[in-house]
């Protein structure tokens, strides 16, 4: 049977892509689909070969072996100009010497588009990105966010099929960052395109984009949903990089695992594995709760976050968890370090990870 | 005046003093005696504008055939290090930095040393007049490679270019990445980027450039007398033997205000220029 999904085709397909700079391995062999309206955000630490991804995919790198087939047509060795990609730089590579509306005038330029619709689509581009009002600026007059939409727009205005970011944000402080994101999603909802967003910031990915593609060390780790990655981290890499996160390591002997006196149930062969679970799921009690998993500790501290407080104890174990308290929660226990507490978390709220 | 203000302004006053020495002082004391003149072999101040007069007519052709010279070597060496910088800055990767090095210090080897190196090469026993009648290409040595205009060209232009180097390289280091590359994904060409974005925001390095070359050819005096031959004789020649043969300073002081009037002109129109030309060239 043919489902209708399988007969969609991807817009962007990506098989065995690969790069090496000299004996450097940047990217191992790399697959991914990416289907037409997606907000795919390549998620990792620098260096894991994310921005190597996405200079592939735009043509400013040629890679090693694989292709890259863009709406049917094999682009692996079209230049950046001849893709119907763009790209949101890094910095944002606005011409210096232009004004706004000759920087998003220039793909359309170049594209020798008559003047007067030239002007006409730029007019709306500005518009749209509401820089109508510095048009006549010079991007070192603007203000990063400013920037950041001429950037955008200079890009948009070219009508790519896959629209690229390289760490859109990363050059704004946190207020404009997350007025941006919230920009960005909407600007991606209104136009319906297609983005590939580059970003080290989980919390980023997390907001932007309706798949993420966690990258470590030159290979994609794990592929998803936002809320998939978050609630199913395929290992301690993933568990570790997206959202905080409790990480015990324990041993898998037939099935089993050890912590203290409880027995966690894991199928899958024996060998090195962990435990994750997030601070939001641990409880602290000073009594010993019935049920659920359990281990007695010491309270080592108690952080004071803002909306909530960050207890950290040290189990009888030898690990140490934290666990994220509300105000009136942690009120109710007197956070003395050093106090005996039970720590305690629902058998669904954790899980068994293989280790990275 | 504050405390603060005065110690600041104690603190500037050596940069003063040197550039005033060195700089202000002397031009001032020139520019007054321009206007003086010289009765048996004596100094007698004056306030008459005969020595610009004399400058104007007598060696009009002299500077004309100056900044003329000066100008094809000030372009020619823009040009030539404009396209090494470019080597270096896209193309040279990791060796960009050895390139560079590699032309800098041909200026520890000092100026006589080139110009000497020339006259071996260009002469008609030299080294390309030899490869050339071996070859057959030439049944004679070509006699007017050395002591003409041209041997004063390729020789200024060679020592010339590592200064010319050092803004334009610095000025290609400042243009970013992202902005080229950006072009590129917008779909410019190579000479499209080259003229729409790397160009423009060279201005100040190009135009540097241009003017060093420009200025120190237009004022040099040592190379056409040595690879110029008796018919070449460049404005500095004249300034020289003012002062020292004549021992009339006004005249040679004159000589050298009306060169430098004009070479400044002469910059001014370059830098209009160059926007004009690349605004003109835009999509």
């Amino acid at each position: 049977m043919i489902s209708s999904t399988s007969q969609q085709r991807p817009l962007l397909q990506l098989s065995g892509v690969a790069k090496n700079f000299g004996s450097q391995i940047a990217l191992h062999p790399v697959d991914l689909t990416v289907d037409q309206g997606d907000f795919l955000a390549l998620l990792g630490p620098s260096g894991c070969g994310k921005t190597t991804l996405l200079r592939i995919i735009g043509g400013f790198l040629t890679p090693d072996s694989g292709r890259v087939i863009i709406d049917g047509s094999d682009a692996t060795a079209l230049q950046p100009d001849r893709r119907q990609t763009n790209m949101v730089f890094q910095g944002y590579g606005l011409f210096p010497h232009m004004t706004v509306r000759e920087n998003v005038a220039y793909g359309l330029r170049i594209a020798r588009y008559p003047a007067d619709k030239c002007m006409k689509e730029v007019g709306a581009m500005l518009e749209m990105m509401r820089i109508s009002a510095f048009a006549d600026r010079l991007p070192a007059a603007l203000s990063g966010g400013q920037q950041q939409r001429v950037a955008l727009a200079r890009a948009l205005i070219m009508k790519p099929r896959v629209l690229l970011l390289d760490e859109p944000l990363a050059a704004l402080d946190l207020q404009l960052r997350k007025t941006m994101q919230t920009e960005l999603r909407n600007l991606h909802r209104e136009i319906g395109g297609t983005f590939i967003c580059v970003t080290h910031d989980q919390e980023e990915a997390i907001a932007l984009a309706n798949r993420i593609a966690v990258m470590n060390a030159g290979r994609i780790v794990q592929e998803g949903s936002p809320k998939d990655i978050y609630q199913r981290p395929r290992d301690t890499f993933v568990a570790g990089f997206i959202g905080d996160s409790n990480i015990i390591a324990l041993e898998r002997r037939s099935g089993e695992c050890r912590l203290g006196s409880t027995i966690i149930h894991s199928p899958g062969p024996d060998g090195r594995v962990a435990m994750m679970i997030r601070p939001s799921d641990v409880q602290i009690q000073e009594t010993r709760p019935v049920g659920d998993y359990c281990l007695s500790g010491q309270l080592e501290d108690a952080v004071f976050m803002g909306d909530y407080t960050k207890l950290i104890v040290s189990t009888e174990t030898g690990d140490t968890l934290t666990a994220r308290t509300s105000r009136n929660e942690c009120e109710s226990i007197a956070n003395t370090p050093g106090k005996r507490v039970y720590v305690s978390w629902a058998r669904d709220s954790c899980q068994i990870v293989e280790q990275a | 005046m504050s405390r603060q203000r005065t110690l600041s302004l104690v603190g500037a006053a050596p940069s003063y003093l040197v550039w005033l020495a060195f700089f202000l002082a002397p031009m001032a004391y020139l520019f007054v005696v321009s206007f003086w003149r010289v009765r048996q072999y004596r100094l007698i101040s004056d306030a008459s504008f005969d020595n610009y007069i004399l400058a104007a007519g007598e060696y009009r052709h002299a500077i004309i055939f100056t900044i003329a010279l000066a100008g094809l070597v000030g372009i020619i060496t823009t040009v030539f290090a404009f396209a090494l910088a470019y080597l270096i800055r896209f193309h040279a990767g990791r060796y960009g930095d050895l390139l560079l090095f590699a032309a800098m210090i041909t200026l520890f080897g000092g100026y006589l040393v080139k110009i000497y190196a020339w006259k071996v090469l260009l002469g008609s026993d030299g080294v390309i007049n030899q490869a050339l009648l071996s070859t057959g290409l030439i049944a004679q040595p070509i006699s007017w490679l050395l002591y003409s205009p041209i041997a004063v060209v390729i020789t200024l232009v060679h020592f010339l270019l590592p200064y010319a180097l050092l803004p334009i390289n610095a000025a290609l280091r400042g243009v970013g990445d992202a902005a080229v590359e950006a072009a590129r994904d917008l779909g410019a060409r190579p000479i499209r980027i080259l003229i729409d974005v790397i160009l423009p925001q060279c201005e100040r390095g190009v135009l540097t450039a241009f003017a060093l070359s420009f200025f120190v050819s237009a004022g040099d005096y040592v190379t056409p007398q040595l690879v110029g031959g008796p018919e070449t004789f460049m404005v500095g020649n004249f300034i020289q033997s003012q002062f020292v043969n004549r021992m009339n300073s006004p005249v040679g002081a004159a000589l050298a205000f009306v060169t430098l009037g004009i070479t400044i002109v002469v910059v001014f129109l370059a830098s209009f220029a160059y926007r004009r030309v690349l605004k003109a060239c835009a999509p």
